[in-house]
């Protein structure tokens, strides 16, 4: 995710990162990993403390801040929780793949590249 | 789900094409990437009912991937068109064989379907990410931003650093060779530079294939 400053909301880290930072730690489904106390102050997440935390990468550019996902399982997947995604159809429309909760699917990746 | 940074106009030839009754969706983020762990095209991610991945990403085929016939690249008379399809062709397919029919046998049997990998085997297979390839999804994502808003040369450094860090990830280098070589309908054929280019980038689709072998170009995977 794409961020201007290094402290922001939980709900907007965990659209941004699939992850909710949470009093007891940063939380995908039913695994949570322990924070640094100080990560979570209210509703205001220390990007830097909780990225550091999860292997989470930070790169600066030009006054911003690109996050990467975590990696301190060493596998992309640290859960098997499906990540909450909510992308665009062709036709313009918000579609959240939590929609399709109760239905078995198939997600399939192409590209026109 | 369509991966492409520049849009749904770039994709959308294909979706009309395929009249799809399913919902077709576009990634301009590559969100699969991260989200997900996908590396390269095709790929697919089964998630059951309760909304659990069941088999991680891997290369997918409705049908065997290689149908009898020359492909129609071999006869353009072009010499890297010849070659990359002479590369391809050697691409090893690892699923292509029975997916169709994993995917339906899962329909019927749901959990009680031997393709159905248990928790610890779809975090393994899941791919490799360490600290580097968290940073390359980084840069990808600020690569990404840049071309959107029509800042190429910003774009340049952070896709080559993302190519760098993770050298495995072919979407990456897809994508980014695609939006600096030629136009018009072999553009997605092409993937690298054009006689007499200033190229952009350390390596091209033919390069890599050639010096990386086309048994690697997918993650090795087994139903």
């Amino acid at each position: 995710m794409l961020l201007t400053s290094l402290r922001t909301d939980i709900d907007t880290f965990a659209a941004g990162t699939g992850w909710h930072v949470e009093p007891r730690g940063a939380c995908q489904g039913e695994l949570c990993v322990p924070l640094e106390r100080g990560s979570l102050d209210g509703a205001t997440v220390d990007v830097a403390r909780v990225a550091a935390r999860l292997g989470m990468a930070l790169v600066e550019d030009d006054g911003r801040w690109a996050l990467g996902p975590a990696s301190f399982s060493g596998q992309a997947l640290a859960s098997t929780q499906a990540p909450h995604l909510t992308l665009e159809t062709f036709a313009g429309e918000p579609f959240a793949l939590s929609s399709l909760r109760g239905t078995r699917y198939v997600l399939v990746a192409w590209a026109p590249y | 789900m369509c991966l492409e940074t520049l849009g749904a106009e770039e994709g959308r030839a294909f979706v009309d094409a395929a009249a799809p009754e399913h919902p077709t969706l576009l990634d301009v983020g590559h969100q699969v990437d991260a989200a997900f762990g996908v590396i390269n095209i095709p790929n697919a991610v089964w998630v059951d009912e309760t909304g659990r991945i069941v088999r991680p990403a891997e290369p997918a085929w409705p049908a065997p991937r290689q149908p009898a016939g020359r492909s129609p690249l071999l006869d353009s008379g072009d010499e890297r068109l010849t070659a990359i399809a002479t590369e391809a062709s050697k691409i090893v397919s690892w699923t292509a064989d029975g997916y169709g029919d994993a995917v339906r046998d899962w329909a019927r049997h749901g959990a009680a379907s031997r393709f159905v990998l248990g928790a610890d085997q779809v975090l393994a297979r899941s791919g490799e990410r360490d600290a580097d390839r968290s940073a390359a999804a980084a840069h990808f994502e600020l690569a990404q931003d840049h071309e959107r808003a029509g800042r190429h040369d910003r774009a340049v450094p952070h896709f080559r650093e993302a190519h760098r860090l993770a050298p495995e990830n072919w979407t990456y280098k897809r994508q980014a060779w695609s939006l600096s070589g030629p136009d018009g309908p072999l553009k997605r054929f092409w993937q690298g530079p054009q006689p007499g280019q200033d190229w952009e980038y350390d390596s091209d689709w033919l390069a890599d294939i050639e010096s990386g072998g086309a048994r690697d170009y997918y993650r090795e995977t087994h139903l």
